[in-house]
């Protein structure tokens, strides 16, 4: 698919995921990669951004296997960008549908 | 390339980024690489699928550049952020990059204005005050007028100038904004 288009739609993906449970950049890079195709690297200074701009904190905590893992967590200010997102992406996407019928 | 093979391009390519930022940055890659190892994949099939160091490296520090320019307006971070743009490969560089030299050369022209304005006001204002100085050469010359029109003209180069600066901060705004969609498009590319 156009790359251009993945990465418009990155940001959306991380926070959606985002709003079910923390996860650590590993896990959610994985995630992501098994959706769509893209290259693994671009998701943590997506990461960082979304950090700065206030919509993630971090945390880092112990695993029981190797290294600590930093924890991403969404803010109140993300969940309501995850929800503005959200609708956004479902009246595009409705209705490009609706021009495809 | 393994792991020590793509942290060094990746480093090589963020000269210029603060000590913290740095390290930073690359912790998160040194995290992926060692959780992924964790799970039994190997190193050069990490590195590949993580893409490109060079341009991630340049996506990163794009990133800090942009978001200080926000932070703090001032010359030297906006320039910054255009010079960087230069190593991004925009298709459209040498069109973006003239532009805004252009539109560069147009506020800083209405501030010249809008500053020689505003001195010769001033002139007019101070010469108001010598008489003997007769560089009008009218005859029914009249200082008190000359003051005051010097006033105006004063505060009409003053208006200009703060016009002007209006002129330019939105300049910059744009400017960050025009390069932000263009990041946030364009770069990363493999797959």
């Amino acid at each position: 698919m156009d790359t251009q288009f993945k990465k418009g739609v990155l940001e959306l993906c991380v926070l959606s995921l985002l709003t079910k449970k923390d996860y650590y950049g590993y896990e959610l890079v994985e995630k992501i990669s098994k959706t769509i195709s893209i290259s693994e690297g671009t998701i943590y200074p997506l990461l960082r951004r979304l950090q700065k701009e206030g919509y993630l904190k971090t945390y880092t905590k112990e695993s029981k296997e190797g290294p600590s893992r930093k924890y991403y967590q969404l803010t109140k200010k993300g969940k309501q960008k995850e929800k503005e997102l959200k609708e956004e992406w479902n009246s595009f996407a409705g209705k490009i549908k609706k021009l495809m019928e | 390339m393994d792991k020590k093979q793509f942290m060094k391009e990746f480093e090589r390519n963020l000269k210029g980024v603060s000590r913290e930022d740095r390290k930073e940055i690359i912790e998160d890659y040194e995290e992926h690489f060692s959780i992924g190892k964790k799970k039994g994949r190997k190193e050069a099939e990490i590195a590949k699928s993580l893409g490109n160091p060079k341009s991630l490296a340049k996506q990163a520090k794009m990133e800090l550049l942009v978001t200080k320019a926000e932070e703090e307006k001032s010359m030297g971070n906006i320039m910054r952020v255009v010079f960087a743009t230069i190593g991004m490969s925009f298709f459209n560089l040498v069109f973006v990059v003239g532009i805004f030299f252009g539109l560069l050369a147009v506020v800083i022209s209405l501030f010249a204005t809008g500053f020689a304005i505003t001195v010769s006001g001033l002139a007019l204002m101070v010469f108001a005050f010598f008489p003997t100085v007769e560089f009008f050469y009218m005859p029914a010359f009249n200082h008190i007028a000359m003051f005051f029109g010097g006033i105006s003209i004063a505060s009409l180069g003053l208006l200009f100038t703060i016009g002007a600066y209006y002129v330019g901060k939105g300049f910059y705004v744009l400017t960050i904004k025009y390069v932000k969609l263009n990041i946030r498009v364009i770069r990363g590319n493999k797959k």
